[in-house]
């Protein structure tokens, strides 16, 4: 099993490679100029010698080999380079907002399963029956509404004396307060608790025939440990495979989320960084996004095996 | 029985946290929106609005530009003299008022240090730098009438240009312009006589020995002199001040602190006013303008500002820049009363005068455009196009971050209702500033902030030398532009600036669109908030209160 980590880990490297090549083509071909976008007409007020200057400090007035290669080796030294905007470190500009994206998708996360599995496990138990067709629609519902609707009547509904119960505070980070947590986070876990809900349905379907559950009930065993041991367990792994795919589509969510509810993550740096051409930075956050999805299927994979002794890897 | 209390009892306590954070917003500090999260703090290399609303409460400069009036005023500088010398130079002297400290705080520590002449030469010097990650390039550029300002900006660029690295300041080279008489008293000298320089030639003061000790932390830890000193900034969530103990003027500021608390989405922002945990809104969500008026009624308020909304023509190689007549065509063809008041909520006052803002000198053109049809369609027969016939699509680029504006549907229309074939281009800021600027560009839609009520701000960057977009150069009009900026006596120099307005207008350079207003919201008990026409951001917060 360490073998096989290690193995993966080294496939991270040309993988993130690549990925920052893609990347960076991808940024050094956006037309526009930073300069530009921040000054607009202003710029009349500049002459050409000081905009070129302004051009050659921030670097972009050299040619695409040259900026690749200097920008990789800084990578490779852990240096991201320097917000043309905000002038600050990248790394600084992520080390102040990964956390606080982190925090709302394990917020998402956790809201996600704590409904999405229940809700399956009993859709699949009572099969065909109200509360299955009920769960189903409401997952249903869950997953055609888009994360920004569903923020803002969550916060009409549950922050505003006005227009329901002000429960919740309408938005902000609050000093890490975990009050200040919970309204976001129930709006980007119950899009995916829809996923997962559905997901776990038809897994628990699945394993409800399979000759092992069986063999637990006729030796007798409890139905809750029938259900926990046996059949959850086994049913639990395609559910696994659809929650490591999502965290980019949850950090995805958590971009529109943190802009609905004022939280200073990642997703309200690279918005700007785009509009504004700031290349460093959205190389950063791009880079740092593709490494945590590698990273999470690499856990997802060894959790597989963790689950279901059968999975070995050599 | 243990696990249901135990849930009971994280409960209330989560309850208890939120009933925590609702009693915090009683403190005697105002809670005010920003929609855009400064980018720095820096205020030699600042060129940001965003930036300027928290740093106009840290920063001071020798004068400033009361909100109101837009007339100067005293700040550092408690008086100053102006004189012409023999060598035709003008001279201010500046009187610095004694005892005013710099911001003591946390990580500086300059306890009791008063700002003296020598400190203001400090200032003046490093806004003269031409390295761009020191100063913004605007700065020395509007110093450049300073006698030797030219030439030591110049010698740092040629060091620059070498591959060299500059000095903060270079100690071998002098700028005569800039003297230190005593600790009190500082002398500017201009080569030329410059009206403005006072208004907009001067950099704000920050303590040197703070530059010095923050390093690159000084892109994020302002210490000025000014009314606030700065708490805490933490990235796109909120900037906190609070009150200077030992500012100059007892009694002030009115309230203990500021908390600008940093929006992505407006409709957070305006729940949040509904809520009662901002005392202000100044950026309404859109399409309810009018909703957020009748629900608000005494919150509401609102200003002329000085900001232009205009079309641009391409006058170098655009399709109509030799086209006068049908250019004056498409300026009739836009009902600016539809497009501003009707669709748009009245959220700006249409430009039914001319290309300055109402409030400047000069505001009232010979000519000026109203709503026409039948008179386009007859300019455009006169023009050699009835019903548009033989006239090439028009290409119309539009700014992506405006291109909803009303404006642009209802001008579509007309044009169209003319017989007129016109494209849309829309694009976003990387590129647009450079396309408008090319051949693919008839007609363009912009905006330009004067900041002042002043002719100069407007005709000095988009009309004087070709500057503006609109590219379009006339010796002529040049020359009445610099007899102007040099003319002392108003009554002439309004002269000047009105011929130089009825030819623009008359030519059909620019179709004005709009003058800004200023709205905003603010809570009852809230006074003495009073933005001006210069901006939100220009607005004084030391004199406001917050009486709840």
């Amino acid at each position: 099993m360490i073998a096989y980590i290690i193995r993966r880990l080294i496939q991270v490297i040309p993988t993130v490679f690549i990925i920052y090549t893609i990347v960076f083509m991808l940024a050094y071909a956006m037309p526009g100029d930073p300069i530009k976008v921040v000054l607009g007409e202003e710029v009349n007020r500049l002459s050409q010698e000081q905009l070129d200057a302004m051009r050659a400090n921030l670097g972009i007035d050299r040619p695409f080999l040259e900026q690749y290669l200097d920008f990789l080796g800084d990578m490779l030294r852990f240096d991201l380079g320097r917000s043309f905007i905000q002038r600050e470190d990248v790394i600084d500009i992520i080390g102040y907002r990964l956390p606080r994206t982190l925090q709302l998708m394990l917020g998402g996360m956790t809201v996600a399963l704590i409904i999405g599995i229940p809700a399956g496990v009993v859709s699949a138990i009572k099969q065909y029956t109200w509360l299955d067709h009920a769960l189903m629609i409401f997952a249903l519902v869950g997953l055609s509404m888009p994360v920004f609707w569903q923020g803002l009547v969550a916060q009409l509904l549950l922050s505003s004396n006005t227009t329901g119960i002000a429960l919740f505070p309408v938005a902000g980070y609050g000093d890490g307060n975990p009050y200040y947590m919970i309204l976001p986070s129930l709006v980007l876990g119950t899009n995916l608790s829809a996923i997962i809900a559905r997901v776990a349905r038809s897994s628990m379907l699945e394993v409800a025939g399979q000759d092992y559950i069986n063999t637990a009930r006729a030796k007798g065993l409890k139905s809750r440990v029938v259900l926990i041991r046996h059949h959850l367990r086994n049913a639990i792994i395609p559910v696994l495979t659809v929650v490591g795919l999502q965290v980019a589509g949850l950090m995805t969510g958590a971009l529109v989320t943190e802009t609905i509810f004022n939280w200073p993550g990642l997703g309200r740096a690279i918005v700007p960084a785009i509009l504004q051409r700031d290349t460093p930075v959205i190389m950063g956050i791009l880079l740092l996004g593709a490494f945590v999805y590698l990273i999470v299927n690499l856990i997802t994979d060894i959790l597989y095996a963790v689950l279901d002794p059968r999975i070995r890897y050599a | 029985m243990l696990r249901k209390l135990t849930i009971g009892v994280m409960l209330f306590a989560l309850l208890l946290m939120g009933a925590f954070t609702v009693l915090a917003q009683d403190e005697n500090i105002l809670l005010y929106p920003i929609t855009t999260d400064p980018s720095h703090l820096n205020m030699f290399t600042n060129d940001e609005i965003a930036n300027s609303t928290v740093l106009n409460q840290i920063y001071e400069g020798l004068l400033d530009l009361d909100p109101g009036t837009g007339e100067l005023v005293p700040q550092l500088a408690e008086s100053y003299d102006v004189a012409i010398n023999d060598e035709g130079q003008q001279v201010f002297t500046f009187h610095l008022r004694q005892g005013v400290l710099f911001h003591n705080i946390a990580g500086v520590e300059l306890e009791d240090r008063e700002l003296t002449a020598d400190d203001v030469l400090w200032n003046f010097m490093v806004a003269l730098n031409a390295d761009p990650d020191i100063s913004e390039p605007t700065l020395a550029s509007n110093m450049r009438f300073v006698v030797g300002a030219e030439e030591y900006t110049t010698a740092m660029q040629e060091m620059l240009d070498a591959g060299d690295e500059v000095p903060l300041i270079m100690d071998d080279m002098d700028v005569p312009g800039l003297q230190v008489i005593d600790d009190y008293t500082f002398e500017i000298t201009l080569r030329t006589p410059d009206r403005l320089f006072l208004v907009n030639g001067m950099p704000n003061i920050t303590s040197p020995e703070a530059y010095e000790k923050l390093g690159e932390d000084f892109n994020n830890t302002p210490v000025g002199t000014g009314p606030f000193q700065f708490v805490e900034w933490l990235r796109q969530d909120r900037v906190v001040l609070e009150a200077n103990p030992d500012y100059y003027i007892e009694g002030l500021p009115m309230v203990d602190g500021i908390r600008f608390i940093n929006y992505g989405d407006e409709n957070t922002a305006l729940l949040d006013y509904r809520e009662g945990n901002l005392d202000f809104l100044f950026s309404f969500p859109s399409g309810q303008r009018t909703a957020i008026m009748n629900e608000f009624p005494d919150d509401f308020h609102e200003n002329a500002g000085t900001h232009i909304r205009y079309w641009g023509f391409n006058m170098v190689d655009g399709q109509l820049a030799e086209e006068p007549l049908v250019r004056q065509a498409f300026a009739y063809a836009l009902d600016r009363e539809t497009a501003w008041n009707v669709f748009s909520e009245g959220s700006r006052f249409p430009a039914t005068l001319g290309f300055l803002p109402p409030s400047a000198p000069a505001s009232t053109p010979s000519m000026t455009y109203q709503y026409d049809l039948d008179k386009a369609a007859e300019l455009l027969t006169e023009a050699g196009y009835p019903n548009g016939e033989g006239l090439p699509t028009i290409n119309i680029y539009l700014l992506e971050s405006i291109s909803d504006e009303a404006q642009v549907v209802v001008w579509q229309e007309a044009l169209e209702s003319l017989g007129i074939s016109i494209n849309f281009v829309i694009e976003d800021g990387s590129t647009y500033w450079d396309n408008i600027r090319t051949e693919k560009a008839d007609i363009f839609q912009n905006g330009w902030n004067a900041g002042i009520p002043e002719p100069a701000e407007v005709f000095d960057y988009l009309i004087l030398n070709g500057e503006g977009s609109m590219r379009w150069d006339d010796p002529d009009v040049d020359a009445l532009l610099t007899q102007a900026r040099l003319e002392i006596d108003p009554v002439a120099r309004e002269a000047l600036y009105q011929q130089v307005h009825d030819i623009v207008m008359e030519e059909m350079i620019v179709i004005p669109s709009a003058y800004s207003k200023i709205a905003w919201l603010q809570k009852s008990y809230i006074e003495g908030f009073e933005p001006g026409g210069m901006g939100i951001h220009h607005a004084n917060l030391a004199i406001v209160t917050k009486s709840q």
